[in-house]
């Protein structure tokens, strides 16, 4: 199908393509990525959802469905491979290509290059020559193999820079050669892409220093949900209770939390508890089995909450002084800070990467080293010796971008890509 | 089988050469025989003494003339002392491999050696021998012969091989020849499939002998098959990952005949397996997996005609037909609905209360039962139906499965409608007036040879609005009829969309057409295919397919499973569409591209 010739004015047509959907898995991408979409709707622009994900029972022979709404597409992945990031289902590219043809966008937009593959834009690029494609990038995947965290393995040290050499020293069961065919594959489907967006500048600089083009990188901030209702704040009160919320895991720094928690119980400081939220199903046997064993200690002062649905983030922040991120990764622009600053609650993190950039210390939240429970608990004893300091921070939080604003953004992004385009194929013509 | 051993060849009729001398030499026979252990005719005799033997080389063109047929072919030649004879000649024996039917009296015999022909004639008093008498006596002149030529030691080990006697003699055979048959199958006009596996340090020829016939296992008519499990069991070294093979003769093999390098025979016996109808399909379908470039010649060659021919086998024999009418079904009916049943006979109860829901003044139901143990469930689940609904149907009862094609076409054969709409038993109606609508437009265009309607998914998203032929890479670039659009949202149309094609699951045609062409083509096993074939033959004859996207039926298509277990499944559906290629679309098939 041809592509039509818009005129400037136009409100972009806009299919959104994401590695997952809502309805089957709640990542932070994915639900960006749907964010996006809904705010593209409601505002009444032409605007499509393709997710991944297989629906229970469904057929093997089925590739894009429509399980959902008349506007959103499912593909079910078949064979992927997390190493290079193609996708070997041969199903894919026409489907793809058939899907693209009959919608006819001018903006295929991105998030994430898992489960579609980074073959994906060449198939833009080939059915809809005109189009302006964008990607949302999410944490390092395609920079860093172990789990796109930047860490080292096993040891989990901080990773500053892929190579060849460094890479094949956490995977030593992969030749370096590979790590080099890898980034040349990734790469070289990365380069159809007219624009990149990161969340943070952080995560745009480890792009841009791994071999995105400066040119085409954006920072714009994800379309994010308002808070769902202003609830009451706590009341101060004598215990300085501080919250942590999401997935459990050791690069979510959860030893952090629970080293400080031990050394202030160790001290008797009974006026400093935790709350933690969240899941650790998935983790491994012995990490299950040691928090397990800490979380039972007697005369503890953390407290285990369980799972919670996103729905329920708000109320459950209400109810701390502050929010704590102790990872000890990059991260990239992590929901829970922005939910944290939503709900008018300080955050403490790690001061490092992704967390540093969001949250500035002293302004919005305060910062620790990351990985030291001591600078943790040091942190915390100031901060209950002195309340002043944490409720001084009201009048200097920032307040997150309301979708509005964010919305606006990836428009004007869209707007000037298609006049660049539409400028160069004007000249061409 | 197609390659025969080198053995001679007969003629049929007799050549018109009854007697005479011929050739530049002259000769004659003393007695002949056949010798079943080497499966030749011996012919021993004197040629004249300017003959000039062949040197070491033992090969010799012969041509033999008997009352019944001519033998040509090479054979062995060896010659001995005959002191009565003195310088005037020498003694023959020859050795010509053949079958051994009955060919009647000798009548002449020539020798041809490069330019040199030898004619030798056959008196009166020269003696046929049978049976052992052919060894014994061809041995006693070798013994005597003296001089140690090849020919000669070539005929005394020829002569010292034993018949096969219904033993395994394999273990015997100084090189290691292991040879194991998984099966053999019977495909009745198409002899008998043979699959197990061979690991021996030095390839032997493999023949397989009905009697005195004999063919070979060539790379041309074998597929061989890779066993991973015979080389663990083996270790790596005795056996080639693809020591396993399938191989159909034309015959039926008594046995198999193993001959290595160095000229030893061992025998193995061939145990025909009594497996028949789809049973036997099933085990010709479970034994590989086809590498993508196996695929044509795997199918052309042995898995192809083997399927055919039992299919063929399984579709000749008809099922008993018992009819059971329920009520007083129209007796001019402008509809006929037919609906094969198998497994899931409790749809019946769903799908008949939604037709009763649709009235059916002017149509017949015809339901088929394909699923003989089903019988007692379906009687009373229909008379339960009958009473509750209050409409008629007819249950057509098979006492045999036999497949999708068959069942659809015993209800053909019932129907008595202008129109027939063949129906899957898991497809609902959700229009009123769905089967006037399809007629309608039928009688609207007499170009149009068949119309189904948009067939949705419990969901509401496409099953199939037609079908569109695409050629598969992964699959021999063989053509397969595609479902587009499945999974998605229906599009808001309502004009009728042509089709290359449109399933069986819902398809209505006039009867008399339905009925000219026979129904469905019954060489497709089991339910594949069939549909578009019935769509190519009706565009044979300039009749076209649509979907008439304003008939909405819900098709609660059974989701298809992928695993091991099921490879027989996925080789069925490669059968159906190799037959499906050869029929329709031989001509724009790039086999091996």
């Amino acid at each position: 199908m041809a592509e039509r010739r818009r005129k400037n004015a136009a409100p972009p047509r806009v299919l959104v393509a994401s590695h997952g959907h809502p309805e089957i898995g709640k990542g932070g991408a994915e639900n960006a990525a749907f964010h996006l979409f809904e705010g593209l709707r409601e505002r009444g622009h032409e605007a499509w959802f393709l997710g991944c994900g297989t629906p229970a029972g469904q057929g093997a022979e089925l590739c894009i469905t429509q399980p959902f709404s008349d506007r959103e597409f499912l593909y079910a992945p078949g064979a992927f491979n997390w190493f290079n990031f193609a996708n070997r289902d041969p199903r894919f590219p026409r489907e793809f290509a058939r899907l693209l043809a009959e919608l006819a966008p001018d903006v295929v937009h991105f998030h994430h290059y898992a489960s579609l593959g980074v073959e994906a834009f060449e198939i833009v690029r080939r059915v809809l020559p005109n189009a302006a494609i964008v990607l949302t990038l999410h944490e390092f995947l395609a920079i860093c193999h172990y789990f796109g965290q930047m860490v080292t393995r096993p040891d989990l040290h901080l990773c500053r820079r892929a190579s060849e050499a460094r890479c094949a020293a956490c995977f030593p069961e992969i030749p370096p050669g590979d790590f080099f065919l890898r980034r040349r594959y990734i790469q070289g489907f990365l380069d159809r892409v007219d624009q990149f967006v990161a969340p943070s500048a952080f995560l745009a600089e480890r792009y841009v220093q791994w071999g995105v083009p400066e040119e085409r990188m954006a920072v714009v901030e994800n379309v994010l949900p308002a808070a769902r209702a202003v609830l009451p704040s706590r009341q101060a009160g004598d215990t300085l209770l501080v919250g942590f919320f999401g997935q459990i895991s050791r690069l979510k720094g959860i030893d952090v939390l629970l080293g400080a928690a031990e050394a202030l119980a160790a001290e008797g400081r009974t006026a400093i508890s935790f709350a933690v939220f969240g899941d650790y199903r998935n983790q491994p046997e012995v990490f299950r089995a040691d928090l397990e064993k800490r979380l039972a200690a007697p005369g503890s002062n953390v407290r285990f909450h369980g799972p919670y649905e996103h729905e329920e983030v708000d109320a459950l922040m209400g109810g701390v002084d502050a929010v704590l991120v102790p990872s000890i990764w990059w991260e990239n622009a992590p929901l829970v800070i922005e939910e944290a600053l939503r709900n008018r609650r300080p955050v403490l993190c790690s001061d490092i990467g992704g967390m540093a950039e969001k949250v500035r210390d002293g302004i919005d939240g305060f910062h620790f080293r990351m990985g030291s429970a001591h600078s943790l608990a040091e942190l915390l004893k100031r901060l209950d010796a002195d309340r002043a300091l944490l409720s001084g921070l009201g009048a200097t939080m920032r307040a997150p971008s309301p979708p509005a604003r964010t919305l606006d953004a990836h428009l004007d992004l869209y707007r000037r890509l298609l006049t660049e385009k539409q400028g160069v194929y004007s000249r061409l013509a | 089988m197609t390659a025969d051993v080198e053995e001679a060849e007969v003629a049929q009729a007799p050549e018109a050469r009854k007697s005479g001398p011929r050739g530049s030499w002259q000769g004659l026979v003393d007695y002949y025989g056949f010798h079943t252990g080497s499966g030749a005719w011996f012919f021993v005799g004197w040629i004249e003494a300017l003959y000039i033997p062949p040197n070491s080389a033992a090969s010799v063109e012969v041509r033999v003339d008997f009352e019944t047929g001519t033998l040509t072919g090479p054979g062995t030649i060896t010659y001995f002392h005959r002191p009565d004879l003195g310088e005037r000649g020498s003694g023959i024996v020859l050795h010509l491999p053949s079958p051994g039917r009955f060919m009647g009296r000798l009548i002449w015999l020539d020798v041809t050696t490069g330019e040199q022909v030898a004619g030798m004639t056959v008196p009166g008093d020269c003696q046929h021998l049978r049976g052992v008498d052919v060894g014994t006596r061809v041995f006693a002149e070798l013994s005597h012969a003296g001089g140690a030529t090849d020919s000669r030691a070539i005929l005394l080990e020829r002569l010292a091989r034993k018949g096969f006697t219904g033993e395994d003699t394999l273990a015997a055979l100084t090189d290691v020849v292991q040879l194991e048959l998984d099966a053999a199958i019977a495909c009745p006009g198409e002899g008998v499939v043979l699959m197990g596996w061979m690991a021996a340090d030095a390839p032997p020829a493999v023949r397989l002998r009905a009697g005195a016939r004999a063919a070979a296992m060539t790379e041309a008519n074998t597929l061989r098959i890779a066993r991973p499990d015979v080389v663990g069991a083996l270790g790596a070294g005795r056996a080639e990952m693809e020591c396993g093979f399938i191989t159909p003769s034309g015959a039926d093999p008594f046995y198999l005949e193993v001959e290595t390098t160095r000229g030893e025979i061992g025998y193995k016996p061939v145990a025909v397996q009594a497996l028949g109808g789809i049973e036997a399909i099933r085990r010709v379908l479970s034994g590989f997996d086809l590498r993508y470039d196996q695929l044509a010649t795997g199918f052309d060659a042995v898995i192809g005609p083997a399927v055919r021919a039992l299919n063929a086998e399984r579709m000749a024999r008809r099922p008993r037909v018992g009819i059971v009418t329920l009520g007083a079904p129209p007796p001019a009916p402008r509809h006929s609905v037919i609906v094969p049943l198998y497994r899931r006979i409790d749809f019946l109860e769903y799908q008949a209360a939604l037709f009763a829901r649709h009235g059916l003044e002017d149509t017949e139901l015809i339901y088929v039962l394909d699923d003989p143990d089903k019988r007692r469930e379906l009687e009373a689940l229909a008379v339960s139906v009958h009473a509750r609904f209050g409409i008629a149907l007819r249950l057509a009862l098979l006492d045999r499965n036999m497949g999708f094609a068959p069942a659809n076409n015993v209800g053909l054969a019932q129907a008595r409608g202008k129109f027939v709409c063949f129906m899957n038993s898991d497809v609902f109606p959700d229009t009123l007036g769905w089967l006037d609508a399809l007629a309608a437009r039928l009688d609207a265009d007499p170009k149009l040879g068949a119309v189904g309607p948009l067939l949705v998914f419990e969901n509401g998203t496409v099953q199939h609005q037609g079908i569109e032929y695409e050629r598969l890479a992964e699959f021999g670039n063989w053509t397969f009829p595609l479902h587009p659009r499945k999974g998605m949202k229906p599009r808001a149309e309502t004009k009728l969309l042509p089709a290359a094609a449109i399933t069986a699951a819902c398809m209505m045609l006039r009867r008399a057409e339905a009925d000219e062409l026979g129904g469905f083509d019954e060489d497709y096993v089991i339910g594949d295919f069939e549909d578009s074939d019935l769509c190519r033959r009706l565009a044979a004859r300039g009749l076209g397919c649509a979907v008439d996207p304003a008939v909405r039926l819900y098709h609660l298509e059974r989701r298809s499973q992928v695993g091991a277990a099921q490879r027989w499944r996925m080789n069925m559906t490669l059968y159906n569409a190799w037959l499906h290629q050869n029929r329709w679309f031989a001509s724009s098939a790039d086999h091996h591209g």
